[in-house]
């Protein structure tokens, strides 16, 4: 019997994107921590590599990936992409204001992440961290 | 192949971590610090001792104050992780509360005595201690998610951090 089954496969395909917006006020020179480990739903595919940060300010925002050193910078009233070769893995950020006298009004920056559908650099990624552990 | 040519005991201080300030919003996991694995290393979380014929764990002491003096306790929870260079690959070793040690020093019969963990980080990965800090926390006064966060003092002589681990020099 020809089996009807989904040709998606939840596991290995791109996963739904999640949302986080600035919800309150961010001051100037202050950050706002976005943690996606926190959100059960999206828990199941992390780590994300793509990500998609809009930032409808007139500031420039630093996205410190994963909450470590390195940083990525948003222009002012922009949209930027970033994949895998500048986000290998990510789960959380530090979003900082680089206006040293301004507020960034809440709604304005929105972050959403995906897991990329399986291909063979991910597999490869995959296998790789089975095999090396940490 | 790498080959152990050595293994040491020592421990990580707070100057390992973090040498300011950190700031910490309410109920997410923060990032508060992390040590990077030098060339030709591989570290493992904790030690395990012989004393008296029976193996036990090294005493581990975390103390994080706040700018005001306060003390983080055991309604803020702490993770010890170790994570690869490109964060691909997270393990949580350790999960406490954030008071580790009922004394003022590691002590062995009040701290978290930690043994030696079988997953060793390796070079560049990185050994890393997350928080997550409650509402009213020990004195502490987190409002807003964004701006009015606890700040974990670093000058303050009371913030300690003493995480023993097993320290091993590899060629390859």
């Amino acid at each position: 019997m020809k089996s009807n089954r989904a040709k998606y496969n939840r596991n290995y395909g791109a996963s739904p994107f999640f949302q986080k917006t600035n919800s309150t006020t961010i001051n100037a020179l202050q950050s706002w921590i976005l943690n996606f480990s926190d959100t059960a739903s999206a828990r199941k595919y992390l780590p994300f590599n793509l990500l998609l940060v809009t930032n409808a300010s007139n500031y420039v925002l630093r996205v410190y990936i994963n909450q470590g050193t390195r940083y990525l910078l948003v222009p002012a009233n922009s949209t930027k992409t970033f994949d895998s070769t500048s986000v290998p893995a990510f789960f959380s950020a530090r979003i900082y204001n680089t206006s040293s006298t301004n507020a960034i009004s809440a709604d304005l920056i929105s972050i959403e992440a995906q897991r990329e559908q399986y291909g063979t650099s991910n597999v490869i990624d995959s296998i790789h961290k089975i095999l090396r552990g940490v | 192949m790498s080959v152990v040519s050595n293994k040491f005991q020592t421990s990580l201080g707070k100057d390992d971590f973090f040498t300011a300030d950190v700031k910490v919003p309410k109920g997410i996991w923060t990032l508060v610090g992390e040590y990077t694995c030098p060339a030709q290393q591989e570290i493992a979380v904790g030690v395990t001792e012989i004393i008296n014929g029976g193996a036990t764990g090294m005493a581990s002491y975390v103390r994080l104050d706040d700018t005001s003096g306060s003390q983080l306790k055991s309604n803020c929870r702490i993770r010890i992780k170790v994570v690869d260079a490109n964060d691909q690959g997270q393990v949580v070793v350790e999960f406490s509360a954030a008071q580790w040690s009922a004394s003022a020093t590691p002590s062995r019969t009040a701290s978290l005595l930690l043994h030696e963990d079988s997953r060793r980080v390796q070079e560049d990965s990185k050994i890393q201690i997350w928080i997550y800090a409650t509402e009213d926390a020990g004195g502490i006064d987190i409002d807003d998610l964004v701006n009015d966060q606890a700040v974990i003092d670093y000058s303050d002589s009371d913030t300690d951090i003493n995480l023993p681990i097993t320290r091993y020099t590899v060629t390859r």
